[in-house]
């Protein structure tokens, strides 16, 4: 499955790390997360 | 995807053709069996191959499934036809292998030659799809919606790869779903992480390097700051608030020391300065002191030369006086010898008149005799020519006269002969023509007509016309010709006779007697010769004329010359009467007491200006040096020498100070460029630290949840995470046939993340929940029969999902190859019946089992056998 057909990465990430850590993202997090994923959008384009 | 016809050649162990018509099986569930080694798994090889370039094992490409048994001549290809959604697609596909070709090599033999990779898909309106092979291959994959390990995974599970799901560890599991739910993507969010983890450290031991390059840079030297510093620079990483305040401290230090040494030498340079000026002064004072001792030395050596310039200047006062008369002197001479000169050619001209006026004479009488003769002979000789030039013209009208007289003669001789012979002609023709009348008559006599001579009417001898005789015509032609010559000689002879007479008349009006052609000559040649005379003569008289006109004329012209230079002569004793009594004036308005004074004074005119140069520039340089001498004397006022060297000393001392104050200040201002540099860059990299640090914390432990590295946790990470997602499903749908097969016995689960170990990767660890002991086991203690019906429900949920998630793939077919040896009666009976449901499912499953039982409970087979010559299958029911 790639990141563009992914529904909502960021959203299995944050769900990931609220299970791993026991919270949120931060706020600097998710800008972090969403750089990152948009930065393999464009590499798989 | 439904299979339709599967044809092999010349692949596996299929040497020939093989075609499998899929078509005849009926229900869905048939079975492929025969012996080890028969070429059963070759049939999945062969699909596999057809649809994506590989093997289903994934061991073997295509390129090494030629078949050995085949021959050169055979082609190895396969051909599959199936039908997906309803549509039948059609794919040719031959690996790159060695065949026949159709030429030989030298010995005869076959030349084999190289049959390149190939690929065609025929499309459902049987046109072929055009494209290269990369193009043809993904539009299959775009057919059926899978990929090459998708499709072996779930449709074609291989021998081996069965189990594989259901006994893998977590990691190894981990790297089919990888595979087959392409998670790859999740583990580069990992690696990203990773790296901006891995880069951000790299940049912060970066920023602490150059904060420790900067720090070093600091010499804190005698400063109060030194200790401290030194404090700072043995900590690993001291604070940022603690350097920058120490090294603020330091430049503080720095700042006042070179205020303090700038003001110290502001004064060492104004105390040098004034030392300098004092130093100046002195030895100004003694400069002039020693200028006037050598000014007054040379003013002294020039008084002592005195008298010998008044004797340098008396001779060049009698010099330029004797030069004054001298110049007279010469002027009465050069006259004098102008007077003596015009004698002397005064004499010579006159002796040259007295030769040239006899000659001018001589030249006079001959030019007169000349004359007199040409007036006696001109006459004479003009007449002759005169009478001469009148007769040559006559004398040219009678030759032509002659000429045209001899010519009439000529003329008048031939007409002459010309009439006498056409008249005898004329007359011999009569006299022919006569003497023929008798022929001419009888040949008109005919015998009874009378004669017109004799009148008798018998004509027994008839006079005959002879052959050679004259017609009357001829003689008629004859006598005009001669009556026309005699015409032409009476006009010539009367031209002739014209000629004559105008020719006689003119010979003797002109000569009395003959005209003769030596007479004509004779008086041409006189007529030159008369004329060459009269020629001569007239050029000697002009000769003579000529000379005597030049000569008189020369005569007269020196003749005037003389009486010039008489004049001349007059004119310059005069002259020179006049300069004698100047030169004598001079002598006397110069003051020279007699001519003997003036000749003695004249040896000084040479060089009288060289030696008045000399006494003027001694005058003037002895005016000079009084003059400084005076004024030097003025200068000092009083003055006496100075003492300097104390003063100089002294200088030297202070200079010498102020270089060391300005080399120490030098030095703080070096020390302070670098050190405040060093300030404005470490407050720089300390900034920068403390931001790298909280992005570094943030990304560090992003990275750590990420890549399951977080401390005391369990070891999961994201792409696991996912994973997960997918393994819960698939044992979802596992279970619903799992219940099926063992009759409710037991089921699949996957392992709860509180239950996970916390060492090692983990996430993906599979367990058996017995429903009768509700007791949770490892799958590892499954039975053989256990395991198989574990893992084809895993392989079958495995395909549930995957068709789910891949787009609503529509996967009719699902091949099994092994396994069922391991399962006892009822549990085989259960899994046939599940694969009959499953059948009615999927449209048609294949499996490859050599076990015997299951030939009687599957009614379609597809037996595979091997002989020497390769593999062939046949469809028995």
């Amino acid at each position: 499955m790639r990141i563009s057909e992914s529904k909502n990465p960021l959203e299995t990430f944050s769900d990931f790390y609220e299970e791993m850590q026991g919270r949120r993202l931060s706020l600097e997090e998710t800008e972090m997360m969403t750089q990152i994923f948009d930065a393999l959008k464009g590499e798989e384009k | 995807m439904r299979p339709v016809k599967l044809t092999m050649s010349a692949f596996g162990s299929y040497s020939g053709v093989e075609t499998i018509d899929f078509t005849k099986v009926q229900g869905g569930l048939f079975l492929i069996t025969g012996d080890t080694g028969a070429g059963k798994t070759t049939i999945f090889d062969a699909v596999t191959y057809a649809l994506y370039d590989r093997t289903s094992g994934g061991r073997r490409d295509g390129s090494m499934m030629r078949s050995q048994y085949a021959d050169d001549e055979t082609e190895t290809f396969v051909e599959y036809t199936f039908v997906y959604r309803g549509d039948q697609y059609t794919i040719r596909r031959n690996p790159e292998y060695m065949r026949a070709g159709k030429r030989k090599n030298a010995d005869g033999k076959i030349r084999l030659v190289k049959e390149t990779s190939k690929v065609s898909l025929l499309m459902p309106d049987g046109r072929e799809f055009r494209g290269k092979k990369r193009e043809i291959d993904q539009k299959i994959e775009q057919i059926i919606g899978l990929d090459a390990g998708q499709f072996t995974q779930i449709a074609m599970i291989a021998q081996g790869d069965f189990l594989r799901l259901l006994h893998a560890e977590s990691k190894e599991r981990k790297k089919i779903f990888s595979k087959i739910f392409q998670t790859q993507i999740y583990r580069d969010v990992q690696e990203e992480l990773k790296e901006q983890g891995k880069t951000l450290y790299i940049s912060l031991k970066e920023n602490e390097t150059d904060i420790r390059r900067e720090m070093e840079r600091i010499d804190a030297g005698q400063s109060d700051g030194q200790k401290m510093w030194e404090e700072l620079l043995s900590q690993e990483m001291p604070p940022a608030e603690s350097v920058l305040g120490a090294l603020g401290q330091i430049l503080k230090e720095e700042n006042e020391g070179y205020e303090k040494l700038e003001a110290e030498e502001t004064m060492l340079q104004k105390e040098s300065e004034q030392l300098r000026i004092l130093i100046g002064k002195k030895q100004e004072i003694n400069r002039i002191f020693e200028l006037l001792e050598r000014t007054e030395s040379e003013y002294k050596k020039l008084q002592e030369q005195g008298r010998e310039y008044e004797i340098l200047k008396d001779r060049a006062l009698q010099g330029e006086r004797s030069e004054q008369a001298r110049r007279l002197e010469v002027q009465a001479l050069r006259t004098k010898e102008d007077v003596r000169r015009i004698k002397e050619e005064m004499i010579a001209l006159k002796e040259w008149l007295e030769v040239h006026g006899e000659a001018e004479n001589r030249l006079k009488e001959e030019v007169e005799q000349a004359e007199r003769e040409m007036e006696e002979t001109e006459p004479k000789l003009r007449e002759q020519i005169l009478r001469l030039r009148e007769i040559l013209p006559r004398y040219a009208k009678v030759r032509k006269l002659k000429t045209e007289y001899e010519e009439q003669i000529v003329r008048m001789t031939r007409c002459m002969e010309q009439c006498k012979a056409a008249s005898e002609d004329y007359e011999e023709k009569y006299r022919v023509f006569f003497s023929e009348q008798a022929g001419i008559l009888a040949k008109d006599l005919r015998e009874g007509q009378p004669c017109p001579v004799c009148g008798s009417e018998h004509h027994p001898c008839k006079a005959e016309v002879s052959k050679g005789g004259v017609d009357e015509k001829t003689v008629e032609e004859a006598k005009k010709t001669r009556d026309d010559a005699e015409r032409n000689r009476a006009e010539v002879q009367e031209k002739y006779q014209a000629v004559r007479a105008q020719f006689e008349a003119e010979e003797k009006a002109l000569f009395g007697e003959r005209y003769s052609v030596e007479d004509e000559k004779q008086a041409e040649k006189r007529l030159a010769e008369y004329e060459r005379l009269l020629d001569q003569k007239k050029m000697s008289l002009k000769k003579l004329q000529d000379a005597y006109r030049k000569s008189a004329e020369e005569n007269r012209r020196q003749a005037g010359r003389l009486e010039n230079l008489a004049a001349q002569k007059a004119e310059l004793k005069e002259r020179f009467t006049q300069e004698q009594e100047a030169f004598r004036q001079e002598i006397r308005r110069q003051q020279f007491a007699d001519q003997e004074e003036y000749r003695e004074a004249k040896k000084w005119i040479e060089g009288w200006r060289q030696m008045s140069d000399q006494v003027k520039t001694y005058e003037s340089l002895i005016i000079q040096k009084k003059s400084s001498v005076e004024t030097l004397k003025d200068q000092l006022n009083g003055e006496k020498r100075q003492e300097t060297q104390g003063d100089i000393r002294k200088k030297d001392e202070t200079d010498t100070l102020l270089r060391e104050k300005n080399k120490q200040r030098m030095e703080i201002h070096g020390k302070n460029i670098t050190h405040q540099s060093a300030y404005d860059n470490l407050k720089k990299y300390f900034a920068a630290q403390k931001e790298l640090r909280k992005k570094y914390e943030l990304v560090s432990n992003l990275s750590r949840t990420a890549n399951g590295g977080l401390s005391g946790s369990v070891k999961l990470d994201f792409e696991t995470y996912v994973q997960r997602k997918y393994f819960r499903q698939i044992i979802q749908a596992a279970n619903r046939r799992l219940a099926k097969m063992t009759s409710g016995g037991f089921i699949l689960q996957c392992r709860e993340l509180k239950d996970l170990s916390s060492q090692g990767q983990a996430g993906l660890d599979l367990d058996v929940y017995d429903l009768v002991t509700d007791a949770v086991r490892d799958v590892k203690s499954l039975s053989g029969g256990e395991s198989f019906m574990a893992a084809l429900s895993m392989a079958l949920g495995l395909s549930d999902i995957i068709q789910n998630t891949a787009g609503a793939v529509s996967l009719e077919t699902m091949f099994v190859d092994e396994g069922f040896g391991s399962l006892d009666d009822v549990s085989r009976e259960r899994a046939i019946r599940i694969l009959k449901e499953l059948a009615g499912e999927k449209g048609l499953v294949g499996i490859i089992s050599h076990v015997n039982e299951l030939k009687e409970q599957i009614d379609w087979k597809l037996t595979v056998t091997k002989s020497g010559h390769g593999s062939h299958a046949r469809w028995m029911i």
